[in-house]
């Protein structure tokens, strides 16, 4: 489940810096893609750094 | 709930609150007449008979310009060309909500006005599935 941060100051999803889900932002009825193109929510990179193999 | 003078209409898109912006709204809620006469029925031998088809609805807003992000003109230049614009509206707080999904921003002026005016645009949403809840 992705999570994205609320960016803009005057949302009803919360205030700046929380966090919400895709089933937040289902709930609300709006279009994902729409509010992360105007910079309403940021998406959260949730994806694990590369590990960096040692060479010996 | 009483009658009562419009002040206070709550206005948000795409989750923005903006009703602060706004000094005139107009919801219209309409459906297709789609005509269903026959030959030969009762009822047409009287005139035209129709039904509702589908919801053609739009939203006109005069919103007050402002430039600071997530307020009138970023949100709406963000919405322009989007069939996927949620616009809720309600006459008042506790009032009834218009839910107002994918519906259409042809057009956005975030210039406009001439010398000594205050700046401020009216834009209409066309389209989308209105809700009342």
């Amino acid at each position: 489940m992705a999570s994205y941060i609320i960016k803009a100051d005057n949302s009803t999803l919360g205030p700046v810096g929380s966090v919400v889900t895709d089933d937040d932002l289902l709930a609300a009825g709006v279009n994902i893609d729409l509010i992360v193109s105007s910079k309403i929510v940021e998406e959260q990179n949730t994806t694990k750094p590369k590990e960096i193999s040692k060479e010996s | 709930m009483a009658i009562f003078v419009l002040s206070d209409a709550l206005v948000t898109l795409n989750t923005i609150v903006l009703g602060s912006y706004v000094n005139n709204i107009t919801l219209n809620a309409e459906r297709d007449s789609v005509e269903v006469t026959a030959m030969g029925g009762a009822a047409s031998a009287n005139g035209h008979i129709f039904t509702g088809g589908l919801q053609n609805n739009s939203a006109t807003i005069n919103f007050y310009n402002d430039e600071v992000a997530a307020k009138t003109v970023e949100t709406l230049f963000s919405a322009l060309g989007s069939g996927a614009n949620t616009l809720v509206m309600k006459n008042a707080t506790g009032g009834l909500t218009f839910t107002l999904s994918n519906c259409f921003l042809q057009t956005t002026n975030p210039i406009n006005g001439a010398t000594g005016d205050l700046s401020q645009q009216s834009v209409t949403f066309t389209g989308g599935t209105l809700v009342k809840s």
